[in-house]
C-alpha cells in the first residue's frame, strides 16, 4: 500500500470465457455462453423441426450424430439449446444442462496434435471441470451445417413444419443456474 | 520398441473419450497436470489388454508424447545386436524390423510413427 493509500500493485485482468455446460451421450460438452440464446424444454421446443422464437428460426442440429454419440432416451432433464453464431441459428438437444461456468482462458487446453482429423475443427479445446473433462465445442462448426442446409430449397425447412413458440420466451426458457 | 522412443511407464488411469476421426486416437488420459492423447495400440493389433491393472507407456512422438495402454506385466529390457534385426513386412504398423526370440519373431514397433498420416 502506497503513502496515499493506493495500492502499488495492479490488478491483473485474467481473460475468461463463459461456458454453458451440458451432457449428451454421457459426454460433457461446453458451449460458449454468448452463443446461447436460450433453453427450452423438449415439450416446448418440440422433438424435431424448426423452432421459431421471436421471429428467429432455429434449425435442428443433430450433434449426437455428428459426434457419433449414443443418445439417451428423452428424460425430464432433456433440454433444447437455442444457439446463434455468425448469423446462423440452430437448436441442439442435450440430455442435461449442468449450468454456466466462467473459467480462465488459460484453463482451455487445445486438443493434442495427434488428433489430426476433422475433429480439430470441432473443438475449441478441452477443459477440466469438477474432475470431468469437458469438450468445448467450436460454435462455427456446430452451426456450420445450418449454412449448408440453407443453400437447399428455401421452403424445404418450412414444409417440414416449423414450431412457432408463441409463449412468452421468458416463461418458456428454463434458466441456467450458475454452478 | 526402442527405449529411446519410450518416455516412461506408469500406472494406467481412466481415459476420457474424445469423439474423433483419427484412427486409433479417440481418448486422452491425464498424466500429472498434462493431457496425453491415447493411441489404441491394442485396437490396431486387434488384441485385448490382459490383466486387471494395465500400465501406461508414454511414447515419444513428433507431435508430442502419447499414451499407450499395455498389459500389466512390466516390460523387460532386451539388448539386441543390430545385425540380428531383420526387415519386417506385412504388419499393420510401421516397424523398425524384427528379431527372433526363441521360436517367435518379434516386430519392433516404431512408436514415433504411430498414428501419423503424414510425417510430422
Amino acid at each position: 500500500m502506497g503513502l496515499r493509500g493506493q495500492s502499488n500493485g495492479s490488478t491483473a485482468i485474467v481473460p475468461t470465457v463463459r461456458l454453458l455446460v451440458a451432457t449428451l451421450g454421457s459426454r460433457t460438452l461446453a458451449f460458449e455462453a454468448d452463443s446461447v440464446d436460450g433453453l427450452l424444454t423438449v415439450e416446448v421446443g418440440g422433438r424435431a423441426g424448426v423452432v421459431i422464437v421471436q421471429d428467429v428460426a432455429y434449425r435442428p442440429v443433430d450433434l449426437a450424430r455428428r459426434l457419433s454419440l449414443q443418445t439417451e432416451e428423452d428424460g425430464p432433464d432433456r433440454r433444447v439449446l437455442l444457439l446463434s453464431h455468425g448469423g446462423l441459428h440452430g437448436s441442439v438437444r442435450v440430455a442435461q444442462v449442468q449450468g454456466l461456468r466462467e473459467v480462465g482462458l488459460s484453463q482451455l487446453v487445445p486438443i493434442p496434435r495427434q488428433f489430426h482429423g476433422e475433429e480439430q475443427q470441432w473443438y475449441r479445446g478441452l477443459i477440466a471441470l469438477d474432475g470431468d473433462l469437458a469438450l468445448v465445442l467450436d460454435m462455427s462448426w456446430v452451426l456450420h451445417e445450418i449454412g449448408e442446409r440453407r443453400a437447399e430449397s428455401p421452403l424445404a425447412w418450412y414444409e417440414r413444419g416449423p414450431r412457432v413458440i408463441n409463449d412468452d420466451p421468458d416463461q418458456a426458457i428454463d434458466s441456467a443456474r450458475e454452478c | 520398441m526402442k527405449t529411446d522412443e519410450v518416455a516412461g511407464i506408469s500406472q494406467w488411469k481412466d481415459s476420457a473419450a474424445i469423439p474423433s476421426q483419427t484412427p486409433f486416437v479417440s481418448s486422452v488420459i491425464r498424466n500429472n497436470e498434462t493431457l496425453l492423447p491415447v493411441f489404441d495400440l491394442a485396437g490396431l493389433l486387434r488384441v485385448s489388454i490382459r490383466g486387471a491393472d494395465p500400465l501406461c507407456l508414454t511414447a515419444k512422438h513428433p507431435r508430442g508424447p502419447m499414451a499407450i495402454c499395455i498389459d500389466g506385466e512390466m516390460p523387460v529390457l532386451q539388448t539386441l545386436d543390430p545385425a540380428s534385426i531383420r526387415p519386417c513386412q506385412g504388419e499393420v504398423f510401421d516397424s523398425l524390423g524384427s528379431f527372433a526370440s526363441g521360436l517367435e519373431e518379434v516386430p519392433i514397433i516404431a512408436l514415433s510413427r504411430l498414428g501419423s498420416a503424414d510425417p510430422a
